[in-house]
């Protein structure tokens, strides 16, 4: 074949005059050698299937119109934050589908930020069992629980003894990988390194099929790979599909489909024809969190499942100069061993860039865990379609670029590495120049804002509070950037422990400078001395949800009894919070009760007798130093010192110089948080309804602490908060002090935005406002009385005012 | 449902099992050209496997066993309504069981008018030749496993799958079931439940999740250690002797642990799915089935598994042969639609 003929992107039919060269080679030595046409279509960077690829996030061009119809439902699916009363937990890690597959678009990865714990424990016989996490959970740590009686943290068991990260994989074109026959992959195993190249990959099995899914190869069917998750990572409890629904998937998946893939050994007695994506567990599961089960009906299922199996491939571009010396280079290295360019299905050659095989990658990478046949250095090769937009790199993103995965790698890659290492820069430009061409590279982005993508409208959400200069507007989309971008580890970020990646990271509902959902609470915790007072830990009350350190669980110290989630409030608005006179939230206090209300809000005295405004304790006093706490306390990073600044670490003791958060960088994120505007108001279609609301807000008491308005210099502030501190927790109820907070004050939190930023309370237990308002106790506890006590249509009144806010 | 059928011959040049398929065939007439072989391909007896009856409406079963050829239960039924059903020599029906009585999960016994079921809830059956009754076994964690050496000593054990810690029942005589607490230092796996409990020659052997075996030791349960591959979960066991015992598991990949007498030895058959159901014909065969209807022989000497056309994907979730030749194979599916599956597979 011609290197014309080999041109990426070209979506060739395999060449006929090769196929026929083929054939006749095949008939000389029939019955003495394999031989297949497609194999030798399959060898090289050559043809691809035709109408199987499109941009990131989209269906394959051979959907049809009932497919494409489940497609859109499924991305609903995988889009709906769950609540707990569809069935969330009781334990979990994030609270949709599209939390670890978002990156660049739906269906794809995420950021080190959702990096999850796998765990487990050897045994001195050598045994490795997969770990628990408040139940059974194929091994993954979970790191939220609302049970009542349990602790919002579940515990790593103490004979957990192997823990591992990983970074959530790609789902684009997996449908076109389920269709794969197993000999397809298997015609590439070498199990004992016969070709004596050093590389010996080898198959993972699953029920009795090659397995071509999970970092390890662990799993065959799709709907297997997402029931799994969606127990083991959200709680939901679902049950197989039926027969009919597997048969009307875009893969059938019935039991006698016809698409066989089977070990070598039951092949020949299976005259049942099984299908390799019927292999999925057919049993139903449970938990008991009090919603019957399954949580996610199966209709829902399968449209999930139809929207994963209806991904594109991502689009190879055409070749250019540049890209073709780099193909030469990613065959001369020998990456081409383990990423073969191409995989044979039913459509023709699939431009995989992975033979789906074990290969062992060293002990560098090894994490210890076993699943199915793969040991626990064993990964299977990444897919390399699409991975310009997919970083970070390797099984638990510790690469932050493509050259520090390739340099990565050891075990079988040892040697395509070495050759890599020895290789001029501008060789490095073009091997990574024809790996961004593998697809996705228009819609690769720092974070997760597209490309280009314009700021919004003075007002709307996401958009600036006021009109601003062309040069503010820079300033501001600068900031944005900031704000959205996923900083890497060669940056600093972890110090070492982290709760994210970026501030967008836990920031995005409904846009970006938002709130965030269950999935990105922080974690608080302590402990209680003797004599019932709050003890914090010696490493703070935050107890980060992720590290760059890939075996530590970061588990709490042993004394730690008492967890509190943190719900992430919403941005909106800071600046004009910033900008209330500190004489008028103090005009609001009232420390000792004095007027007899049962409401007696006081200030957080903080760091030297500032008045602390931001924060669920309102523990820090402006914009700009609550930018430096988050990016210290949440993102693990250092910033330049500042004399006005108290807040934020200006040294750690990692490698990365400090400052590692740049000066610039920090100014742009400060006055973009600054001109955030404020929530808009979201009226609903009944303005009367609302205006009886607002009176019924102030005659039950709410107004009491949830101050419709504050001055500013602006104009007035419509936060509906006094930024107070106030008893809400029952009597006695432990928790986490924090500043001038005690373990039951809280600041009161505005309302303004409620109702696109739920859920709600600091620990975001209430999945409504409804809900929110039953928690109310303490100095609210009269206010919560009436409102229980109003009639429905009053509440409904109440709510329909407060959704409006 | 239609019975397909395999031919499964052995030929003793070169010793291996194949089927007998056209490809074979021409195959075998390629080899005969360049390759002397001895003698001529012997045909061994084939698996036939076949439906016992139609369990399609009965929900899933999960257990079978019987007192002899014309004396065999099988119990399972659905989430909140257990099914009995009994096999007389000609034909199987249903048997009525108490009312409340919840899925059932296993059936064992020692004479026509003395065997046991136990299921979920902590229910335990007992057939005195003329009706099943309820007997309190003092726990609701669902049991998996009943089995006993004789009709005065009773073993039922189970456990609630991911919670609380595994369930060990003794009976003994007329005594009421009396719990046992299984030291934790012994749960070597962490295990929340045990699935199966059997003995033979003095020896009783217990195996449960995460490839946990335990074994009698006439006051406590010792954990036995079965190995580096014995880390997924054994959901049954059967022998011969007390040095031909297999115990079969796995989830998504196959676990078959043998003991010799002294220890247990655990294999991962690579690309044989799930295992749940044994019984040993000879002490070097066990008829063993699982997930996607896989069932089959496994050769305990050459740790070989030779797969058996069964005709159905449903799981298979226990077996029993009758020693004149038949074997039953019960299964199906246990979530809603739950459907069940009685196969019977004969030598020809």
């Amino acid at each position: 074949m011609t290197a014309a003929k080999d041109a990426q992107g070209g979506r060739l039919r395999p060449a006929r005059g090769a196929r026929a060269g083929s054939l006749a080679a095949c008939c000389f030595l029939v019955a003495l050698v394999a031989c297949s046409p497609a194999d030798e279509a399959a060898s090289d960077h050559g043809p691809i299937a035709e109408d199987i690829a499109a941009p990131l996030g989209q269906p394959v061009p051979y959907a049809t119109a009932t497919q494409l119809a489940a497609f859109k439902r499924g991305k609903v699916v995988a889009e709906h934050r769950f609540s707990l009363a569809e069935g969330l937990g009781p334990a979990f890690n994030v609270t949709f589908c599209a939390a670890c597959h978002e990156k660049p678009v739906i269906g794809g990865s995420a950021g080190r930020y959702r990096n999850f714990f796998l765990t487990g424990r050897r045994f001195p016989d050598g045994a490795f069992v997969p770990g628990t996490s408040a139940g059974k959970s194929g091994g993954v740590l979970r790191m939220y629980d609302y049970g009542p009686e349990r602790p919002a943290r579940p515990p790593v068991p103490t004979t957990t003894n192997v823990v591992a990260q990983r970074n959530a994989v790609p789902f684009f074109g997996v449908g076109l990988l389920a269709e794969l026959p197993g000999s397809a992959i298997l015609k590439n195993a070498d199990p004992n390194d016969r070709d004596g190249d050093g590389i010996s990959g080898r198959p993972n099995w699953d029920r009795g099929f090659v397995g071509r899914f999970g970092r390890k190869s662990q799993t065959v069917s799709i709907e297997g790979f997402i029931r799994g998750p969606l127990f083991n990572h959200l709680g939901l409890t679902t049950s197989p599909l039926t027969q009919t629904q597997k048969a009307a998937l875009p893969v059938d998946s019935s039991s006698d489909s016809g698409v066989t893939a089977v070990h070598p050994r039951l092949r020949p007695l299976s005259s049942l024809r099984r299908a390799a994506q019927a292999a999925a567990d057919d049993g139903p599961l449970t938990d008991k969190d009090g919603v019957p089960d399954p949580e996610m009906p199966t209709e829902d299922l399968f449209d999930l499942v139809s929207f994963a199996m209806l991904l594109a491939a991502p689009q190879i571009e055409p070749e250019t100069p540049q890209t073709a010396r780099g193909r030469r280079t990613f065959d001369d290295l020998g990456c081409k061993g383990c990423h073969v360019p191409r995989l044979v299905g039913p459509r023709g050659p699939l431009p995989v860039y992975s033979d789906l095989l074990l290969h062992d990658m060293g002990p560098e990478l090894a994490d210890g865990l076993e699943q199915g046949d793969a040991t626990g250095s064993e990964f299977r090769t990444q897919p390399l379609w699409g991975v310009s937009a997919v970083g970070p790199y390797l099984h638990d993103g510790r690469a932050d670029t493509l050259r520090d995965a390739v340099l990565m790698h050891g075990g079988e890659g040892q040697r395509a590495r070495d050759r890599a290492a020895q290789l001029s820069d501008a060789q490095w430009q073009d091997l990574e120049a024809f790996l961004l061409s593998l697809g996705g590279r228009s819609q690769r982005s720092l974070g997760l804002i597209p490309p280009g993508t314009p700021m919004a409208k003075v007002g709307a959400w996401g958009g600036p509070r006021r009109a601003l200069s062309a040069a503010e507007e820079a300033r501001f989309l600068a900031g944005r950037a900031a704000f959205d971008r996923e900083f890497g580890l060669n940056e600093g970020l972890g110090g070492p422990r982290m709760n994210g990646d970026s501030c967008r990271a836990c920031h995005f509902e409904p846009v970006p400078g938002g709130a965030g959902p269950r999935g990105v609470n922080v974690m608080r915790h302590g402990f209680l001395d003797p004599l019932g007072r709050f003890v914090p830990p010696s490493v703070g009350t935050i107890l980060h949800k992720t590290t760059k350190l890939h075996g530590n669980a970061n588990r709490p110290q042993k004394e730690a009894t008492i967890f509190e989630h943190r719900q992430t409030p919403h941005l909106f608005g800071l600046g004009l919070i910033d900008a209330i006179p500190t004489q008028a939230i103090l005009a609001q206090a009232d420390p000792n009760d004095a007027n007899g209300d049962g409401i007696s809000g006081r200030p957080s005295w903080v760091d030297g007798g500032r008045l602390g405004r931001f924060g669920w304790k309102a523990q820090v006093p402006t914009v700009a130093e609550f930018v430096r706490d988050a990016v210290t306390a949440e993102l693990g990073m250092t910033l330049p010192w500042s004399m006005d600044h108290s807040f934020g670490r200006v040294h750690d003791n990692d490698d990365t110089p400090d400052p590692e958060f740049a000066p610039k960088v920090a100014d742009d994120l400060g006055f973009y948080l600054s001109m955030l505007a404020g929530p808009p108001r979201t009226p609903g279609a009944d303005p009367a309804l609302e205006a009886q609301g607002a009176k019924v807000f102030t005659q039950v008491g709410c107004a009491g602490c949830h101050t419709p308005e504050l001055p500013s210099a602006w104009g007035p502030v419509k936060l509906y908060s006094d930024l107070l501190l106030h008893e809400l927790l029952p009597p006695g109820a432990p928790g986490i002090e924090e500043a001038g907070a005690n373990m039951r004050e809280f600041r009161t939190p505005p309302l303004w935005g409620l109702a696109r930023t739920q859920p709600y309370m600091h620990n975001g237990a209430a999945d409504t406002v409804h809900d929110a308002l039953l928690l109310h106790h303490g100095e609210a506890t009269a206010s919560r009385e009436a409102y229980q006590a109003l009639p429905q249509a009053l509440r409904d009144a109440l709510l329909a005012f407060l959704r409006s806010l | 449902m239609s019975a397909r059928l395999l031919v499964v011959a052995t030929q003793r040049c070169p010793a291996r099992a194949h089927a007998l398929t056209p490809a074979t065939l021409v195959v075998w007439a390629a080899l005969a050209l360049g390759v002397a072989c001895t003698s001529e391909p012997v045909a061994e007896p084939s698996a036939v496997w076949s439906e016992a009856f139609d369990a399609s409406k009965v929900g899933a079963l999960s257990g079978v066993w019987g007192v002899a050829p014309d004396d065999v239960w099988t119990v399972g039924g659905t989430t909140n309504q257990g099914q009995i059903h009994h096999f007389d020599g000609t034909s199987w029906s249903p048997v009525a069981v108490p009312d409340g009585t919840p899925l059932l999960s296993w059936v064992y016994g020692f004479a026509t008018d003395d065997v046991w079921v136990v299921g979920t809830k902590g229910v335990a059956l007992h057939w005195d030749g003329k009706a099943w009754a309820k007997v309190d076994t003092g726990t609701t964690a669902d049991l998996w496993g009943v089995w006993g050496p004789n009709k005065d000593d009773l073993w039922a054990v189970g456990g609630t799958v991911g919670a609380g810690v595994p369930v060990i029942l003794r009976k003994q005589g007329g005594a009421a079931f009396q719990a046992l607490t299984l030291d934790p230092a012994e749960n070597t796996r962490d295990a929340t439940a045990i699935f199966k409990v059997w003995g033979i020659d003095g020896l009783v052997f217990a195996v449960g999740e995460g490839g946990l075996v335990l074994q009698w030791s006439g006051t406590a349960w010792k954990a036995v250690s079965a190995g580096a591959k014995a880390n997924d979960d054994f959901v049954s066991l059967w022998g011969t002797s007390g040095s031909h015992i297999v115990a079969v598991g796995g989830r998504a990949q196959a676990r078959v642990a043998t003991w010799d007498g002294s220890q247990w030895t655990t294999v991962a058959p690579a690309g044989t799915p799930g295992l749940n159901a044994v019984y040993m014909t000879t002490p070097g065969t066990a008829v063993v089935g699982g997930i996607l209807g896989v069932a089959g022989a496994f050769d305990v000497g050459k740790a070989a598994f030779s797969q058996e056309e069964t005709g159905v994907s449903e799981t298979v979730h226990g077996i029993w042969c009758d020693g004149a030749g038949t074997c039953y194979a019960v299964g199906g599916v246990f979530s809603e639609p739950q459907r069940g599956l009685a196969l019977a597979r004969r030598l020809q």
